[in-house]
């Protein structure tokens, strides 16, 4: 256990884009927040100036009408306001970590044969097995809680600056600073997800470990160019997308249970303001991550994941390329 | 007496090239055994085997493990320091102890720390912002504080200045060595490890040409450095070496009582530098200019 947490020390130690990221786009955020207008979401868009007394004025006639009815929306409505904040700063954590990530497991078998340390890593009494799965685990568990633990931090420093910002003014009653309840439900269902999404993501994880341990050269190259030109070439010569489509299920098929926005918000694009809020009742039911574990592309994925790590383990032990 | 190495017939082939060719290696614990031989003749390969980094065909057995198999089982008692700095640029001094300290059940802290403190490698500093010196200071300071039973140096000193290649066998023996331990170096700079060494392996084109104890190498070789009158005896008692220096020839030969050679001219033990470069010549191409005159 010791050895373990020792190894996953170490990968921050070495990539610290792991840990340096989500602490920056955190910080990013809230300095945006406390300095700037604040953009939340696409349908409800609210720019406010650091002067908060003239922003409701220097809206333009059909936006302070949405703002109006945005104020004098129901209690659950506005919590749903609220809740889209919430996610909005998980989206942009967890699309920030999922590219460091990449980056992170193509790098993480490479590097230590590029510049040979791995001939003193292989000194020490630790198993190949336990260093590529080390990795594996920083790259598919433990990076992405941490990003979500700040993407957690970011939005509660966020609610205390709208609350200092904005309290008491129209703008401050469109939606609450704090909802403890809606703010720990959406963290229980952000942790649920991302147990989905780890397992979903597993093969895709497993996958740049292969090729990490194997490609002697241009890692980046190597994971990308053989699903691409798969793809490409089933299209050209049998004119089916059968490879496309499943690689592309795989890298966003997970999404289909994020994408909350089109179901929270109403099914007519015209709708502008209130009418666009659902209640938060039926905004948080519509993100239902567990209805993922049934699918049999998850469970048959974790498979494929198995054996691409298994693979990437053989080949750090057996190959001898230093 | 424990064996720590034992070979038996260890081959290895990379593709048609054939890097070991059936060596049979015998290392018991304590020695300080030197592996010499030039460039590409088998000892890094013969190290990778030993530390479970390659396959190989063959027995091998290294603390009574098979390294290939249990690798990591056997780097619990096995410490390895390779031909170039191998530790990783970006670690931190500190971090190098953190984590060797985190999956080394045999790693004395306090002891790598002390010995660091000796240097002028600080703490913080990246493996990058050290010299090359320091950073093989680091690696011995981090090696010394493992309770192996087996340490492999694969050219330890390459690309060092004499100070540093001075203190480091200097620190290695008296900070380190004891009876219970068994040091495997190799080198193509014999000079270096001379002194140190209680036996010599040399190999060759992926064969061992000679294996032994160096208390044992006065008993089975002498050079002869004949007065010129005697020459031709001493050439006609089958030297298998010769060349000249400062217009002297000077003989090697093995199995001959040096008390039969002494009345010939000047006899001494060779030196292991000498014994090597007698040994590495293929077979035949020692004939000097001065024996091709005589014939």
């Amino acid at each position: 256990m010791n050895v373990l947490v020792t190894l996953v020390k170490r990968e921050f130690w070495e990539h610290r884009a792991l840990w340096l990221v989500p602490l920056l786009i955190g910080v990013a955020i809230v300095v945006l927040a406390a300095f700037e207008g604040v953009h939340v979401g696409d349908r409800v868009n609210i720019s406010i100036d650091l002067d908060s007394s003239v922003a409701a004025n220097d809206l333009e006639p059909q936006e302070r009408a949405a703002l109006q009815s945005l104020t004098e929306l129901p209690a659950n409505k506005k919590q749903t306001i609220y809740l889209m904040t919430l996610v909005t700063f998980l989206t942009v954590h967890m699309l920030a970590i999922g590219i460091v990530v990449f980056f992170y497991l193509l790098d993480s078998l490479y590097s230590e044969r590029k510049d040979r340390s791995i001939l003193f890593w292989k000194s020490l009494p630790v198993s190949d097995g336990v260093t590529v799965l080390s990795k594996g685990l920083v790259g598919l568990l433990i990076a992405p809680l941490l990003a979500i633990g700040m993407a957690a931090l970011t939005q509660i420093v966020f609610g205390g600056i709208w609350a200092l910002k904005f309290g008491g003014s129209s703008i401050g009653s469109v939606m609450p600073a704090w909802d403890t309840a809606v703010w720990l439900k959406f963290q229980g269902l952000t942790l649920l997800a991302f147990c989905v999404g780890a397992l979903w993501y597993a093969p895709i994880a497993g996958y740049l470990l292969l090729v990490s341990a194997w490609a002697r050269r241009n890692v980046f190259l190597w994971a990308v160019m053989p699903p691409v030109l798969l793809a490409v070439g089933e299209k050209l010569l049998m004119g089916s997308d059968y490879i496309g489509e499943f690689i592309g299920r795989r890298m966003l098929g997970v999404a289909e249970i994020f994408s909350v926005d089109a179901r929270y918000s109403s099914a007519d694009a015209g709708e502008f303001g209130a009418a666009a809020v659902q209640p938060i009742d039926r905004a948080l039911a519509a993100i239902d991550p567990a209805g993922f574990f049934l699918t049999p592309d998850l469970w048959l994925g974790l498979a494929a994941a198995a054996l691409l790590v298994f693979a990437a383990v053989r080949i750090r032990r057996y190959r001898d390329d230093t | 007496m424990t064996t720590v190495i034992e070979a038996r017939g260890l081959t290895k082939n990379y593709g048609s090239t054939r890097a070991l060719q059936g060596i049979d290696l015998t290392v018991e614990a304590g020695r300080i055994v030197g592996l010499i031989g030039p460039n590409g003749s088998g000892k890094t390969s013969a190290i990778k085997a030993i530390l479970g980094l390659t396959s190989f065909d063959g027995e091998l057995k290294v603390l009574g493990l098979d390294p290939h198999q249990q690798r990591d089982a056997l780097m619990q008692n096995v410490s390895f320091i390779a031909d170039v700095a191998v530790l990783p640029r970006w670690i931190r001094v500190s971090q190098t102890l953190d984590f060797v300290a985190g999956v080394h059940p045999r790693f004395e802290r306090a002891r790598a720390e002390e010995f660091l403190r000796k240097t002028d490698i600080g703490m913080k500093k990246r493996v990058r912002e050290l010299s090359k010196g320091m950073v093989t200071q680091l690696h011995l300071a981090l090696i010394l504080a493992i309770d192996a039973k087996l340490l492999v140096l694969d050219e330890p000193t390459l690309g060092l200045d004499l100070l540093f290649r001075r203190s480091f066998y200097d620190t290695l023996l008296n900070d380190y060595f004891d009876k219970e331990r068994t040091i495997l170096v190799t080198t193509h700079q014999v000079e270096e490890v001379e002194h140190l060494l209680t036996d010599v392996v040399f190999i060759q084109q992926g064969k061992i040409k000679l294996s032994q104890s160096v208390e044992s190498l006065s008993e089975h070789y002498v050079q002869l450095i004949p007065t010129p009158d005697n020459l031709p005896r001493a050439r006609a008692l089958g030297p298998f070496y010769e060349r000249e220096v400062f217009g002297r020839t000077a003989m090697m030969f093995e199995g001959r009582n040096i008390e039969d050679l002494r009345p010939l001219g000047e006899t001494r033990t060779p030196s292991i530098a000498d014994l090597f470069v007698a040994k590495m010549q293929p077979a035949g191409a020692w004939v000097s200019p001065v024996a091709e005159v005589a014939a």
